[in-house]
Parts: structure tokens; C-alpha cells; sequence
């Protein structure tokens, strides 16, 4: 699909230490203390429904730096707060997509106890959890004191993840937090939280192959990126597997897909992986299910009638 | 499928269903509300005993139009209508071009009748913006088109 592999098309720096140190902090650091009681056979759970079932236009675009786990990760938020509104119906407000700007500089600044990053680029699954957890995120479109993001930036994204998000926004930020993050061990964890709501952020050294899906809507292990991306979806059957979407713009992948109607959006960054490769990459110890979103309260509509009675 | 031709169908579905049956009769397309949407609709039911023939008509036949267009939206893979905010959206659209465009009728004209219309949707429905409870939508559109039967 015309891509051309690049640093800034990843971004995954792995810090084993510390990810050790974040998960033994965690209330439920593995599934099996966080949802003990889940089913674990696998099943068909398209959780991207519930978001374009609230913005049918959804769209993001590709990442323009290393910022592969600020974009990994603002998916899974979109996806967690619109399954909390539209499958478990919580009374939020899904007003716009989550700024990865934001999880990207906290999770490189001020999650880490920084106050500068430097230029280089990159992070790692378990910093952004603990931004998530502990910092929050922002969106588009949203007033905040006067400052509204309406554009993806690779500049921004540039300088925050050296200088961390502005202070002022700070305190905009911690209103939306993810509650609980856990960290998923293999197939079976994430089986068992997507099918409940729950989106998981990958972050490994896996590569895939050629853009291109197979019959079935899959992408064979190939290579290496070092590379955060989104589970956004789980499916059982003959052939279990995670829906993976990527950063990487919506035209970056294409062949055959599952389920054949799936959003626009989606069908062009998306792949489904194999049961046995999702094993490998939660081997490598950095991908979390996420839960509980601290959402924005409802809008209250003008009225029903729009003066036309 | 967009809002517009969501409104276009819900027109469509009225100038086929909604002004062959006579008035003051049940419309097939209604059935008898019961509950919070019979409670809800208590107001609309009031304010129709002031209404023309001709008004209830238009207004019985929208809403049971809109009932099965939210519906029939519904079973779509990619609803249009998904939220509440939606739903307004919609009802608003059809209430322009059926109410006023095609009825040729004012702002107005019964001025019982908007309230009893936003305190059914309020009702029934809320004033969040929120997803759609699709059941309740269109159960409460089923109810204002029996009050207005």
C-alpha cells in the first residue's frame, strides 16, 4: 500500500524494568485478579461498532513520528468510552477522538518523574497506562481555557513528548482517566477482555506481512516492528484471532476482511492475528487491557422539537 | 444511510401509510402504548382533541413513519441515527418537511402542542445526549402516533 517502513512508523522502546515495577503496582496486575469470573471462549466482539455506532465518520489519521503508543493507546480510549456508552449504557458524552499527543508526552515526561525527554522518540505500554491512570488524556475539539486541538500534529506530539503536556492542561487532562489497566498474557487474557468491552493495547517487536490480508482477513507474522498498536476486537470460530488496528493511516492495509461490512475506516487499518501470535507478543510482557474511563458527562439536548410546532 | 434520507423514507412511508386511514380511527401502524409511553403522551392525547382532522392525520401518520424508520435504521450495519442527539436530529428534519412543508402548517398554530410533544420525548427519552435506546425511541414514537390517531 506504498508504505515504507520507518523509525517514525514505530516507536516502541521497552523498558522491562520498569513495566516489572508498574504491573506489581497494578490492583489487578494480571487477569487472573482482574476478571477472574470472565468467560474465556473466545467469541466474535467488534467492539469498533460501538464507537462508529456514536461517530460514524471516525477516522484518524497516520502517525507522523515514533509515537506509535500515543496513537495505540488514544484508540483504546476511544474505544473503551464508546462501549461504555453505547454497550454498557453509562450517561457520557463521546464528544471527539483522544488527543495522542497526550498519552504520548505523559507517558515519556511526567509519568516517568521528568521534566524533559529529550527529542529521540518512542515509549513504552506500561507508561502509557500509568499516564492514563495517573495523568489522563485529552481530546479534540475541546475548549480548554481557550486552547482547542482540532488537527493532528507530529510537532506537537515532538515537543511534548520532550517537554511533557503544558501544565495549564494538566488539570483538563486528569478529569479523563482510565481506572484499571491489567496486563494481558496471552490470547486467552485478551480474549476474555475484549469480549467483555475491554480493548487491549499491543506493544512488541512483531511485524507483519506485506500490508495485505489473507481470505480470512488476517496478517502473517514477518519481520520486525518495534510498534504499539490497538486490539480492537475479538473473534472465536475455526480460526480465533485479535483485530489489530494500526497507526499507520487508513489506507495501509487491504485484501479481504471480516467481518466483509466493517466500517470504511477500519477495513483500510486493520488486520486480524492469529491466536498463537497474539501468545508471542504478550510474551514480550508490555500489553494491557484497559477499563474504566473516566468520561465526559452528557450533553443536555435544546430540546426535541426545534421550534418547528 | 444519512439523516436525510433517513427523512426521506419516514416521507416516503407517510405518504403511503399515513393518510389512508379515516380519521379518528386507529392506525394500523400504532399500536395502543402502554406504561411510561401511554403516561408520557398524556399531554399529546389532550392537546389532538383540538386538533383538525387533517393535522392529526399528518401528525399520527409522521410519527408511525418515523417508528418504522428508526427501526428499520436500526438493522443496518451502520445505524445513522445512534444517539439521542441523532434522534432529534431526525425528528426535527421529518417535523420541517412533513409539519410544515407538506402540512403548510405554522409555529405555533396549537400552542399546547410543542410542549406536549417535548414532555413526551423528555419523558420517555430524556434530554442527555446519549446513546439511543432504540426500543424506547421508537415505542414513544409508536405512542405520539396513537395520541394523535
Amino acid at each position: 500500500m506504498g508504505i515504507s517502513l520507518s523509525d517514525q512508523h514505530q516507536g516502541w522502546s521497552p523498558d522491562k524494568a520498569a513495566t516489572e515495577e508498574f504491573v506489581t503496582s497494578l490492583r489487578y496486575p494480571t487477569m487472573a485478579e482482574g476478571g477472574p469470573k470472565l468467560s474465556a471462549d473466545p467469541q466474535d466482539a467488534f467492539l469498533y461498532r460501538a464507537l462508529v455506532a456514536l461517530a460514524p465518520n471516525y477516522s484518524r489519521v497516520a502517525q507522523a513520528i515514533g509515537s506509535c503508543v500515543g496513537h495505540g493507546y488514544a484508540m483504546c480510549v476511544d474505544i473503551l468510552s464508546a462501549v461504555e456508552i453505547a454497550v454498557h449504557g453509562e450517561a457520557e458524552d463521546w464528544p471527539s477522538r483522544c488527543l495522542e499527543a497526550s498519552v504520548y508526552g505523559f507517558s515519556r515526561v511526567e509519568a516517568r518523574g521528568k521534566t524533559r525527554a529529550g527529542r529521540s522518540d518512542g515509549s513504552y505500554g506500561a507508561a502509557a497506562c500509568k499516564a492514563l491512570m495517573n495523568y489522563g488524556c485529552l481530546h479534540y475539539d475541546i475548549d480548554y481555557g481557550g486552547e482547542k486541538f482540532s488537527e493532528y500534529s507530529g510537532r506537537r506530539e515532538k515537543e511534548w513528548g520532550d517537554t511533557g503536556v503544558p501544565d495549564k492542561l494538566e488539570p483538563f487532562a486528569k478529569k479523563r482517566r482510565v481506572r484499571e489497566t491489567t496486563l494481558v498474557r496471552n490470547f486467552d487474557d485478551c480474549a476474555k477482555a475484549l469480549s467483555s468491552g475491554y480493548p487491549v493495547s499491543f506493544c512488541s517487536n512483531y511485524g507483519f506481512s506485506n500490508f495485505k490480508r489473507d481470505k480470512d482477513g488476517f496478517c502473517m507474522k514477518r519481520g520486525s516492528w518495534s510498534h504499539c498498536m490497538a486490539g480492537i476486537s475479538s473473534r472465536g470460530g475455526s480460526r480465533p484471532g485479535v483485530l489489530i488496528c494500526n497507526s499507520w493511516g487508513p489506507r495501509s492495509n487491504s485484501g479481504p476482511h471480516y467481518p466483509e461490512d466493517i466500517h470504511p475506516f477500519f477495513r483500510g487499518c486493520t488486520f486480524w492475528v492469529d491466536a498463537e501470535t497474539i501468545d508471542g507478543m504478550c510474551r514480550q510482557g508490555d500489553s494491557f487491557a484497559l477499563s474504566s474511563y473516566d468520561g465526559f458527562p452528557p450533553r443536555k439536548l435544546p430540546d426535541w422539537t426545534g421550534g418547528i410546532l | 444511510m444519512n439523516l436525510r434520507f433517513a427523512a426521506a423514507i419516514a416521507i416516503l412511508a407517510v405518504a403511503l401509510f399515513g393518510f389512508s386511514g379515516k380519521g379518528g380511527e386507529p392506525s394500523p401502524l400504532s399500536p395502543v402504548p402502554a406504561g411510561i409511553y401511554r403516561d408520557a403522551i398524556s399531554q399529546a392525547e389532550a392537546v389532538s382533541q383540538t386538533m383538525s382532522s387533517r393535522d392529526k392525520q399528518i401528525l399520527a401518520g409522521l410519527y408511525a413513519a418515523a417508528a418504522k424508520a428508526v427501526a428499520a435504521d436500526g438493522n443496518l450495519t451502520q445505524p445513522a441515527i445512534g444517539t439521542t442527539a441523532k434522534l432529534r436530529e431526525f425528528h426535527v428534519a421529518v417535523l420541517n418537511f412533513v409539519w410544515r412543508g407538506y402540512g403548510d402548517n405554522l409555529p405555533g398554530k396549537y400552542p399546547a402542542l410543542a410542549p406536549a410533544v417535548e414532555s413526551a420525548m423528555k419523558r420517555a427519552l430524556g434530554d442527555d445526549v446519549k446513546a439511543l435506546d432504540r426500543e424506547a425511541a421508537i415505542r414513544t414514537l409508536e405512542a405520539l402516533a396513537w395520541a394523535f390517531r
